[in-house]
């Protein structure tokens, strides 16, 4: 039936929009704190790469309190970086560094060497833009491991095939998790063959199926799923041999529902058959967005 | 006028001579007095007369006219045997809609009736004719889109009507997401919807009521009828058990597309294990037991089955969906004066979702099981009055939401499977008086009482406590709630030609459906009142003005409607699928108000070559949810006008042509009014609950019907004479043009983000889906 449907570009009237702001921040344990502004954007605004690239805003003035102490973070641009923080941006970015090298973007690094991430505290964020303030707080808990992890070969794809990974979820209330991972090992061309931790399709997830239980689950190679030099039937699998650098990140399960409402976004693809839900984030004023504090631990293994 | 006091009944029946079926709406009037009543839907009809001699006449379209005399000294049951005049489909008129002179006298206001043989010539879609699409084409009545389920009475929801087959309810009325419905047209005989009110003796939905009549099979001779066309097929029989006291149907329809497209699908293909059909079987039995007695027994079930399991793949799902019916239903004559219509049933809906990924298997499912029973008494106490009073009762077991997710034959924690029982009872009576000659009132009383019990668990989820269940034992009352539904209507002749008829309704529903989706659904979720949300209450005015035109070939109407809606549900903004684990579903839902108006025109050529109608309807419905945003919005099925026409002209004995016209204003959709970009991913922000709207709907469709003759000519071997003898095996097909002109209407709209964000390539565009573009078909009936 739905093979007759045929799709077409319209133009409706589509009323509601409202300029907000948009802060997208983190802190890590033993990570500095970082953070985007930018705003969101009418349905029907231009969409050319120099618009995307400039939609990052400078301008703000962005603290970030522990508590007891507090810092300003300082905007720098990614044409005046600090030596060896482009590949910390690329990743926070999910941009490749060489494209960082090519373009100018601004955003809110903490620079101070004395204020980094650490279990157990709150950290507060106050961004002043154009004369509102927004604030949010998250605090880093404490890290929870993957215990086992191995590979699988595809039958039907040799030498290919996903990860799986053995957690054992604490029996407390409500975990949320995040999983990335990097691959070390080089390839043809020397270099790393990641130079960025990557999110596989459904990277975040809580426990509200298997809380306080031991449950298995794989996760694919979202690195290679724009590679073109890979055959696409083996996209999206991690090769034998492959050295995995697994990055596997705890944090408060009220900032779950936001990280869920994007999957549901990509998954649903703007589907009728699936309810319009906005991320509700913790920044305050109604600025969109989150402010979000990791608690990761890392793990390496070989895809043998 | 005056009416004697001391009355005497005259009842009977009315049949088919050849069929013996009984046939409704058949007038039968005392020409003396200048009265008249019409069968009701059993063929049965009673009225009160003074003593004395009388002149009978029974009158039905396409059918010889009787004429009889009768004496009533003492209560008088008499049946009249009615006989066709000629074969339906060879007649020189054709009706939409038997019921002349209905639309003026008749005090019921928003009453539409269709009888199935009106609509099989109009255009089919893919070959299927269906008396909801034809019933969606009258004002007030819509659909969504194409690909809804259901249908929307002035602007209420689809959870909103009782759809009543043989008088046991179907609670999802639609296959294939709504491209069909499961009212198979060789199963039933006629269709009527009240939608401004329904009377007292109908309750538990707040905006319509919709009565499907099964086909009775024939108390004398055997049939066979059925079609076969390019999605489906099918095939009905009936006929005596034992000649003149029961009979039997039963009719099957099953689709074809799996088994059709399987040849066109490479075994690679990532499609090669896509496959869909659905069915329907309904059966009938009928006993008349006495002259007092009659017995009936219906059953219906329908499946849809979709399921997917992609080559090179791990992945396999398996989707089915729908109905389970069965009645009985026992008609008793007390006294000339007194019956009694006594039945019991069992409906069911489920749809269950079942995925095997990999190591994971995943089952879900939701659905509603009810048995219940109903009787009901009628009484006539004088020729002015027309006593209903009766008793209904439903138990209802809702299934809001099952989950079983299990990894390695290891079950993952997806919480207590919910089952709610519920109690639904209601006591009616209901008097249609005629005060004067012109003026007649129906007035009825309901009152509907409801009992939630347990077993329950109700989850309690706080802010910065940890959660808590507080569980309810076997029996246990939860919670009960009650109310009185008065109903009233009145007609008041004007004249002979034209009348004004009022009415004014209140009604409680007790179920609700919630849907996650923009789109009714069949996983959408029925879910009773509870104590965390009362039942929906609607009322409803309506008033309007009749006026038939050159001896009744002609009839029109305006009617103007007011309905208020309390208590209705809609999930909260941010709801996802997941939050019904370890949950209630009610926790989910946010109670909001709607309101709906409106004013709809009905222009209708009844009989001649050229029949047809056209109706328009201005109208505005919105919803007021204070949880879901500040300011009223409107309802998803909110259709600000709706034009309508349908046409059938009967160019000889041979062919029939029809179209069919629809225009409607788009609908409404919640769609991204901005979007912003968070680690790399465009996120979508989504603007005011249904504040954007689809463009304009508009389509055509066109048939020709072409029948055979209906007897072939033989000469006789002693003279040598040609006589005409009747065909056993009567054909007509149907060539159908659904949207001939090939528009693109909107199914829906999204927001498509192509290209990766730093690059050039990036696009953001509005995209709309629709369904169907021109799709001709043809359909073979057969009928011996």
């Amino acid at each position: 039936m739905f093979t007759t449907s045929c799709t077409k570009a319209v133009k409706v009237k589509i009323p509601g929009y409202e300029e907000k702001i948009v802060i997208e921040g983190s802190i890590e344990t033993d990570g500095f704190p970082f953070v985007l502004i930018s705003k969101n954007k009418d349905v029907y605004a231009p969409t050319s790469q120099a618009e995307m690239l400039g939609s990052y805003l400078s301008g703000a003035k962005v603290w970030v309190s522990d508590g007891t102490t507090t810092i300003q973070l300082t905007e720098i641009c990614t044409n005046n970086l600090p030596a060896g923080m482009d590949t910390t941006i690329a990743s926070f970015l999910g941009l490749p560094v060489e494209l960082l090298h090519q373009i100018t973007i601004c955003g809110y690094v903490g620079l101070d060497g004395n204020f980094k991430g650490e279990v157990g505290k709150t950290y507060s964020l106050k961004v002043e833009f154009e004369g509102e303030t927004y604030e949010a707080a998250s605090t880093i808990l404490n890290p929870i491991s993957i215990s086992n992890s191995y590979w699988k070969e595809e039958e039907k794809y040799p030498d290919y095939g996903y990860t799986y990974h053995v957690l054992q979820d604490p029996a407390v209330e409500r975990n949320a998790y995040l999983f990335e991972v990097k691959r070390l090992n080089v390839d043809s061309t020397g270099e790393a063959k990641d130079k960025r931790y990557f999110k596989p399709y459904v990277a975040y997830f809580d426990d509200e199926f298997f809380n306080g239980i031991s449950f298995e689950f794989f996760m694919d190679n979202s690195a290679t799923y724009e590679d073109e030099t890979i055959d696409k039937k083996f996209r999206g699998l991690f090769h034998r041999g492959d050295t995995l650098d697994l990055k596997f990140s705890n944090y408060e399960h009220s900032n779950f529902r936001f990280l869920n409402a994007i999957l549901q976004q990509k998954l649903s693809g703007g589907s009728p058959f699936s309810l319009p839900t906005n991320a509700v984030g913790n920044i305050s004023n109604g600025g969109l967005g989150i402010w979000l504090a990791l608690s990761p631990s890392y793990s390496i293994m070989v895809c043998e | 006028m005056a009416f004697s006091q001391d009355s005497i009944l005259f009842s009977g029946y009315v049949y088919d001579k050849n069929t013996n079926e009984s046939i409704d709406f058949a007038q039968v009037s005392i020409l003396e007095l200048n009265q008249f009543v019409y069968t009701n839907e059993k063929g049965a009809f009673k009225i009160t007369l003074p003593t004395g001699e009388y002149h009978i006449r029974i009158v039905l379209a396409n059918y010889e006219e009787i004429k009889s005399k009768i004496k009533l000294e003492t209560s008088l049951s008499k049946d009249f045997y009615l006989k066709k005049t000629i074969d339906f489909e060879q007649l020189e008129e054709v009706r939409i809609s038997a019921k002349k002179g209905q639309n003026v006298t008749s005090s019921k206001i928003g009453v539409l009736e269709l009888d199935v043989k009106d609509i099989k010539t109009l255009p089919a879609f893919m070959g299927e004719v269906d008396i909801i699409k034809v019933a969606q084409s009258l004002p007030g009545v819509s659909s969504v889109s194409e690909g809804s389920q259901g249908f929307y009475v002035r602007g209420g929801g689809p959870d909103q009507n009782l759809v009543l087959l043989d008088d046991a309810q179907i609670y999802n009325a639609s296959h294939l997401f709504g491209f069909f419905s499961v009212f198979n047209a060789d199963a039933i005989t006629s269709m009527d919807l009240m939608k401004g009110g329904m009377t007292a003796d109908y309750g538990g939905r707040i905006s319509s009521l919709m009565r499907i009549k099964m086909r009775e099979g024939d108390l004398q001779k055997y049939h066979i009828n059925g079609g076969i066309g390019l999605i489906s097929s099918r095939l009905e029989v009936d006929g005596p058990i034992q000649k003149g006291k029961s009979s039997f149907m039963i009719s099957a329809r099953r689709t074809y597309i799996d088994v059709l497209l399987k040849p066109f699908i490479k075994k690679k293909s990532s499609l090669s294990g896509l496959g869909y059909y659905f069915f329907d079987f309904n059966a009938k039995l009928n006993f008349r037991l006495s002259d007092k007695d009659n017995l009936y027994i219906s059953s219906y079930i329908g499946k849809d089955r979709f399921k997917y399991g992609s080559a090179g793949s791990d992945m396999d799902i398996l989707m089915p969906w729908g109905n389970t019916m069965a009645n009985i239903r026992w008609n008793h004559l007390f006294s000339s004066k007194h019956f009694m219509d006594i039945s019991t049933f069992y409906t069911g809906y489920d749809i269950n979702f079942t995925a095997g990924i990999d190591s994971y298997k995943v089952a879900m499912g939701t659905g509603i099981k009810d048995l219940g029973g109903r009787i009901n008494f009628t009484f006539l106490p004088s020729i002015h009055h027309r006593i209903r009073y009766g008793l209904d009762y439903t138990f209802h077991q809702f299934t809001p939401a099952s989950v079983n997710i299990d990894q390695d034959n290891v079950q993952l924690d997806t919480g207590k499977q919910q089952r709610l029982d519920t109690h639904e009872t209601a006591f009616f009576i209901a008097d249609d008086w005629d005060i004067t000659e012109k003026w007649r009132l129906n007035i009825g009383l309901r009152y509907s009482m409801f009992h939630f019990v347990g077993p329950f668990d109700r989850y309690i989820k706080e802010p910065l406590k940890p959660d808590s269940i507080v569980s309810y034992s076997k029996g246990d009352l939860i919670k009960f709630y009650h109310g009185l539904e008065p109903r009233i209507s009145t007609r008041i002749l004007l004249n002979k030609t034209s009348s004004i008829k009022a009415g004014f309704s209140v009604n409680y529903q007790y179920l609700h459906i919630a849907s996650l989706t923009s789109v009714s659904f069949p996983s959408d979720i029925w879910l009773p009142a509870s104590e965390k949300i009362k039942p929906q209450s609607g009322w409803q005015a309506t008033i309007g003005y009749f006026k038939d035109f050159f001896d009744g070939k002609y009839e029109s109407s305006i009617e103007v409607y007011y309905k208020g809606m309390n208590n209705l549900v809609e999930f909260a903004n941010g709801s996802m699928p997941t939050d019904n684990v370890n949950d209630n579903v009610d926790n989910q839902l946010v109670i909001g108000k709607g309101r709906s108006y409106g004013i709809e025109f009905f222009f209708k050529k009844v009989s001649g070559k050229f029949t047809g109608w056209v109706g328009y309807t201005l109208a505005k419905s919105d919803r007021i949810f204070p949880d879901i945003q500040d300011t009223p919005f409107p309802a998803k099925y909110d259709r600000r006008h709706d034009l309508n026409l349908v046409l059938s002209y009967k160019l000889s004995d041979r062919w029939t042509f029809s179209a069919n016209f629809v225009y409607a204003t788009g609908n409404t959709l919640t769609m991204p009014s901005s979007w912003y970009i968070f680690n790399q991913d465009v996120i979508m922000e989504y603007g005011g609950r249904n504040s954007t709207r689809m463009p304009d709907y508009h389509r055509l469709d066109l048939s020709a019907t072409w029948f055979d003759k209906p007897y072939k000519k033989k000469t006789k071997i002693v003279d040598g004479e040609e006589i005409k003898v009747m065909r056993k095996l009567r054909n007509s097909v149907n060539f159908s043009i659904y949207n001939v002109y090939n528009r693109a209407n909107p199914y829906f709209l999204y927001l498509s983000v192509k290209g990766d964000l730093t690059s050039d390539k990036f696009a953001m565009t509005v995209k709309q889906v629709s369904l169907f573009p021109i799709l001709p078909s043809v359909t073979w009936n057969f009928e011996f």
